[in-house]
This record gives structure tokens, sequence and C-alpha cells, in this order.
């Protein structure tokens, strides 16, 4: 694992039921890096973000937060793994030494049945996790998440969304997290509205909140699911504005957006997906003007 | 008077024992069913809440009565009966006002609070429970108020305080309308109006709740 990759999504698949709505995407996001992904409502935008802090517990596959592992052991993406079972001995046994194509196999068949692949199998996969695991919530409390409708606490004041994690967490004092929460709202000029409820601000108002709640934990990356997409049009500049100003300042982001001006601007790299892979992924000048792939093209051009 | 006390005890007692039944089982209700003992004390509370919430209270009362609790039933003292009966009885339904309030609340809030890396017990009672409050209390109130009406069924058993006979507003009634049968209907008329005077006292309180949870917001 490579210092630089903060995040690292290898192999992921998310069924719901017999729905197959991710069918092995894999992605690195880099430590500083802007990654935005587009594509058709329904293509698994949502539920790969949703996956990436555990939102939704994946099918298969692996999630890596800074070199440590937030799913479980898939033995499937480790050769070692499936060379300490016993189908993979009874295999080659059988059918002679082609190692290659003996995991291939086995990978493709989904032959591995946790119980009764032995010893050395079951040693390597704990090992394997208990060296590498990283908890669920605190995996969750390093990656922030922006929601398309906000999500603010409706029974707490602004000031109260952006501390209650801080504290509980004991991340910081309740001095501290106050003091850090007047410096985020002064940031987004709603110092004022430090202690109201969230229902008498406006949507962009709220997203910009719902924005600096999620950096009051000091996060090492943010998710953004649409988060422009609920709002009135007259509102949805600031908001971007306060992610580009973000962006400028080093912040990890992985933003799924339909606002394409947005993406040319701030995105290193833009991922498209469809019906649950990510068909093509570049730079926006390579992505934008010359598509490689005809899906993203006819996407693009019904977009533009 | 008396009368009156003993069917706001028996009331009392059964909301007491009702809102702890309701909580449990709402818990069990709503809480992530991870494992074998969750899956079974789930399937336990959804037959507790279908069959109770099917069958007429006065059938659970003498049902009771004359099966689990009949030791109760012989001694000095029996008003744990109603009051149990009564509780199993709320119970039932304040399970689902609970659960049903605290499904209100927008997933989004769950989502919110667990991505933020609070665990779902701390975004429980900071954020959601907080806010299906306001949803349950309404719902509650009126739940009290049946019970409180409904607990003149227990007129149909004995009741017995000391070894005495003791009764309830309506069976007071009743009692008092077989001496003085020219009187009955004043009688039936006198415990309708102590009942009212209960349940608009309790409507009082219920609005002045509402109004402070309301207080609390914008
Ligand atoms: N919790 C869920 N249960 C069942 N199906 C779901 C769930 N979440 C998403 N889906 C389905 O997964 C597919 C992809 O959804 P989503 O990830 O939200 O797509 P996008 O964000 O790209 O519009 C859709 O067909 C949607 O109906
Ligand atoms: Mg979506």
């Amino acid at each position: 694992m490579s210092a630089e990759k903060l995040l690292e999504i290898r192999g992921l698949y998310k069924n719901f039921g017999s729905l197959k709505v991710l069918k092995g995407v894999s992605c690195d996001i880099a430590r500083g890096e802007k990654v935005v992904i587009i594509g058709a409502s329904g293509s698994g935008k949502s539920t790969m973000l949703r996956c990436m802090n555990l939102l939704e517990n994946p099918t298969f596959g692996e999630i890596w937060l800074e070199g440590r592992l937030l799913t479980p052991v898939d033995p499937y993406l480790h050769n070692d793994i499936i060379r300490a079972s016993r189908t993979y001995r009874r295999l080659s046994a059988r059918e002679g030494a082609d190692d290659e194509a003996l995991i291939k196999k086995i990978r493709a068949e989904d032959l591995l049945h946790e119980r009764n692949e032995g010893r050395d199998y079951a040693a390597l996969m704990r090992r394997f996790y208990g060296d590498n695991y990283m908890d669920t919530d605190s995996a969750r409390a390093r990656i922030g998440m922006v929601f398309q409708h906000f999500n603010l606490f409706n029974n707490l004041t602004v000031m109260e969304n952006l501390t209650l994690a801080p504290v509980r967490l004991k991340r910081k004092t309740k001095e501290e997290a106050e003091e850090k929460g007047h410096e985020l709202l002064k940031r987004i000029g709603l110092d004022d509205k430090a202690d109201v409820y969230p229902s008498t601000l406006s949507g962009g108002q709220k997203q910009r909140v719902a924005i600096v709640r999620s950096l009051a934990m000091d996060p090492q990356v943010i998710l953004f699911d649409e988060p422009t997409s609920a709002l009135d049009p007259e509102m949805v500049g600031e908001v971007l504005e306060l992610m580009k100003a973000l962006a400028d300042a080093g912040m990890t982001m992985c933003v799924v957006t339909h606002e394409m001006g947005f993406a040319r601007e701030v995105a290193d790299r833009v991922l498209f997906m469809a019906d649950g892979t990510i068909l093509e992924s570049g730079t926006p000048a390579e992505v934008f003007d010359s598509p490689k792939n005809p899906r993203t093209r006819q996407f693009l051009e019904a977009v533009l | 008077m008396e009368s009156l006390g003993y069917s706001l005890l028996i009331a009392l007692g059964a909301v007491v024992i009702g809102f702890i039944i309701g909580v449990a089982m709402a818990v069990i209700r709503i809480s992530p069913k991870t494992n074998p003992v969750m899956r079974a004390l789930d399937r336990f509370a959804v037959l507790y809440i279908t069959v109770i919430r099917g069958t007429p209270t006065l059938v659970q009362l003498l049902i009771l009565y004359n099966s689990v609790l009949v030791s109760f039933k012989s001694m000095s003292t029996n008003l744990l009966v109603p009051i149990i009966a009564f509780g199993i009885n709320s119970g039932a339904y304040m399970a689902e006002i609970i659960r049903s309030g605290i499904c209100s609340i927008d997933v989004g809030q769950m989502e919110a609070g667990r991505s933020l890396g609070l665990s779902w017990l701390t975004t429980m009672r900071r954020v959601i429970i907080p806010q299906a409050i306001k949803v349950v209390v309404p719902a509650m109130f009126n739940e009290i108020i049946i019970l409180v009406k409904e607990t003149s069924v227990v007129s149909y058993i004995v009741l017995k305080v000391g070894s005495r006979q003791k009764y309830d507003l309506l069976g007071m009634a009743e009692k008092q309308g077989l001496a003085t049968p020219a009187c009955y209907l004043a009688f039936l008329f006198t415990a309708a109006a102590l009942y009212l005077a209960v349940v608009m006292l309790l409507t009082f309180v219920q609005h002045h709740i509402e109004r402070k949870l309301k207080k609390n917001e914008r």
C-alpha cells in the first residue's frame, strides 16, 4: 500500500437482493485528489459512495483507508489466501499445477466456502484482517459525508450540529469544538446563525452548514452525493463556491454531481459510471473533450 | 370517591407497566437484527403485539384473571391482577406508538449521525429520540386516555383490598344502582362526569407538554 493512496476500493460488488447494483468497481483516491463521479441516475453512484463509508455493506470487495481495511477480507482478492485453501489444494492435486488458471477458476466460480477451507486459510484470513483492520466508526469519523438532502440534525442548533460528533467522540473539548465551530461558521458567513435551528435556514445555507459539520471532524476525505441537486438554482452557486474553496485548500474530495462546469474546473479525475461499473476514467479534458466510450459520449451529449 | 381512586390507581399502574413493556418491545422491534437472539426476540414482540391488538381487552382480562394470575386472585388484595392485565394490554399499543414515532423520523438523520462516526445508540439518544418524542406525545396521551376509560371493564371481576370487596368507578355506579334502582341513571351520569373530568385534566397536561416541546425549536 503506497502512502499516497488515501482511499482504495478493490473489486467492489453490491447486491440488493437479486438486484446487482455495483459489479466490480475499483478505484484509488490519493491524498489531496479531487475525483468527480458522473453518470446517469440509477448507475450506482450513490451506492458506491455509501459503500465507501459503510452506510451500505459491500457484498464483495475491500475498502482501504490509509492502508487499513474497513471491510472484511475478500479472499478472492488475495492469491496467497486462495492458495492456502483446501479447495485450491484439492483442485491442484486433481487438475495439475497451472496456478494462475486455478486461481482464476476459483474466483470466477465462487468456489471458496469459508467454513471448509481449513486451518491455514482461516489463520491467514484472521491475520490479514487483524493486522490491517480499522473499525467502522473510526473510519466514518475520518470520512466526511455530505448528503443531497443535507440531513442536518433538526433538533439541534447550528452550533450543536457542528459540535455533537467532535465532543461525543472526544476529538475536542466542548470549548475547542465551539471555537472551531465559530471559525467554520465565520468562513461561510453564518456565524450569526450559530444558535438557530436548521428549519430557519435556506437550502443553500443548510448545505453549507452540512459541509462545515463534516469539516468539524477534521476528515481525511469528504464524500459529496449530489450536494446541489436539491437546491433552488440561485443557491447552487454558493455551495459550489464553498466546495471550490475546500478543493483549493487541499481537501481530498469525491463528488457525485451533475454540475459539469464544477467537474471541469475542480476535478483531477472524472469517472463515468454506468450499470454499476466505471466505464471511463481520466482528466476532465480527456473525458469531456474526447470520450473514448460511446456510452460516455451519449451521456455527455444528453446533459451538456 | 374511593372508587375513583381505584380506577385511577389501576390506570396509573397499567400505564407504568405498559410504558416499560412498550419501550422494551419498541427497542426490540427497531434495533438492528444482527444475531439470532435479536431475531427471536423480534418474532416474540411481533407475536405479542399481534395477539394483544387482535383480541378484546375484556377477554384478555378474564383470561389472565382465570389463568396465569390465578394465584393473585386468591390473595386478600388482588389489585395487581387488573394492573398487570391492563399493563400488558397497553404495552402492545405503546410499543407500536413508540416504534412508529421513531420510524417517522427521516432515515437521513440516522445516516448523518453514523457518517460522522457516532454510534447507533448515541445517534438514537441525541438525535432520533428527541425528535420522535414530539410525534409520540399526542398518540401516547390518546392511549392513556383510552386506558383510563377502559379500566371500567374491571367491574367484571371482583376487586379485593385487605379481603374486603372494592369497586372501581363503574362498579360503584352498578352497585349503587342495584341498591336504589330509581337513581341508577344518575349514578351512571356521575361516573361519566368523573371519567370526563379525568380525561380533561389529562388533555390539559398533554397540551402543556406539547407547547413546551414546540418552544424547543426555532
Ligand atoms: N437500499 C436499496 N435497496 C434496494 N435497491 C436500492 C437501494 N439503494 C439503491 N438501490 C437501487 O440501486 C440502483 C442504483 O442506485 P443509486 O446508487 O442510488 O444510483 P445513482 O446514485 O447513480 O442514481 C437503483 O436501481 C436503485 O433502485
Ligand atoms: Mg444518487
